[in-house]
């Protein structure tokens, strides 16, 4: 698919933070839509029901808005049905752990010291280091 | 004093063709707009989120939801309403899949047509977009999903 040049140049810097940004915000208002569809509801039925002018929620739905997390919540109660998920706890801090102990070993490999496939056994990531390489034998 | 202008395809998304405007011996309208922010200026992050909101626009549709009218409702001209950022540009939104990038600036009045610059690429654009619907009805451009068929290249009175 043909790209601009003077677009891909910029593309190469813009800040991750933007970029998930927008992202984010599009998926937000795309689900708000899908759920007032699913629910034969306009714009209009979403700001009657939220006390608000139309045309503040139709501003809010053109992509980039900054939603606070009390207008989604107002949001999802008005219409029943969730927009936004929070990923579980215990599973998110088991995962850090893991790279951050992952992490920790690289740094010990790239300083030169030799490391045991042993060290990283707790983790369940042995398979991954199982090809002998001069570090991990 | 008449002005040639081409309508050049600018880029290609999964969902929409970006084209853009191009008058003889000019950069185009969109690269006129890209000049006058270059990168490393002070509106580098709204370049950024407007490149952003392109690429999702290109993913998702240019559907009429993610888009403010700017001028008269009967025209196809639409300013990229993004919040909290200084800049606008301008479109022409032909359907779904099809979008015309015109140039635009900074916001520094309420409205457009209070600042002379962004009037005059607005009323431009509204001019376009007239020229475009006649030369559709006189079935000398087709709409095609994603393409702008048949001869690109018009005339209009500056």
């Amino acid at each position: 698919m043909k790209k601009n040049p003077r677009f891909e140049e910029r593309r190469k810097s813009i800040p991750k933070e933007i970029d998930v940004f927008v992202n984010r915000s599009f998926d937000i208002v795309d689900r708000i839509h899908e759920i007032l569809r699913l629910k034969n509801l306009s714009q209009k039925d979403l700001a009657d029901l939220l006390g608000k002018q139309e045309s503040e929620v139709s501003k809010w739905m053109t992509g980039t808005h900054n939603f606070t997390l009390k207008t989604l919540v107002k949001i999802e109660d008005v219409l029943g049905f969730p927009i936004i998920k929070v990923i579980n706890k215990e599973k998110t801090t088991e995962k850090q752990s893991i790279l951050l102990v992952i992490e920790a070993k690289y740094a010990q490999i790239n300083q030169g010291k030799d490391i045991l496939i042993g060290d990283l056994q707790d983790f369940e990531i042995k398979q991954k280091f199982q090809k002998p390489t001069p570090y991990l034998s | 004093m008449k002005k040639r202008l081409e309508i050049e395809l600018f880029e290609e998304h999964t969902n929409v063709n970006i084209y853009t405007i191009r008058f003889k011996n000019e950069s185009s309208e969109i690269e006129k707009f890209l000049d006058k922010f270059p990168a490393g200026c002070k509106f580098d992050r709204d370049v950024s989120i407007i490149i952003k909101v392109l690429d999702n626009i290109g993913k998702r549709g240019a559907l009429e939801r993610y888009f403010r009218y700017e001028g008269k409702f009967k025209d196809n001209v639409f300013a990229l309403p993004i919040e909290d950022i200084n800049l606008r540009l301008y479109v022409i939104r032909i359907s779904d899949n099809i979008l015309i990038l015109g140039n635009g600036g900074i916001k520094k009045t309420k409205k457009y047509n209070e600042d002379p610059e962004l009037n005059s690429i607005v009323k431009q654009l509204q001019t376009i977009d007239c020229l475009l619907k006649t030369k559709e009805r006189q079935g000398l451009i087709q709409i095609k999903g994603k393409q702008l068929l048949g001869k690109l290249e018009f005339e209009i009175k500056s």
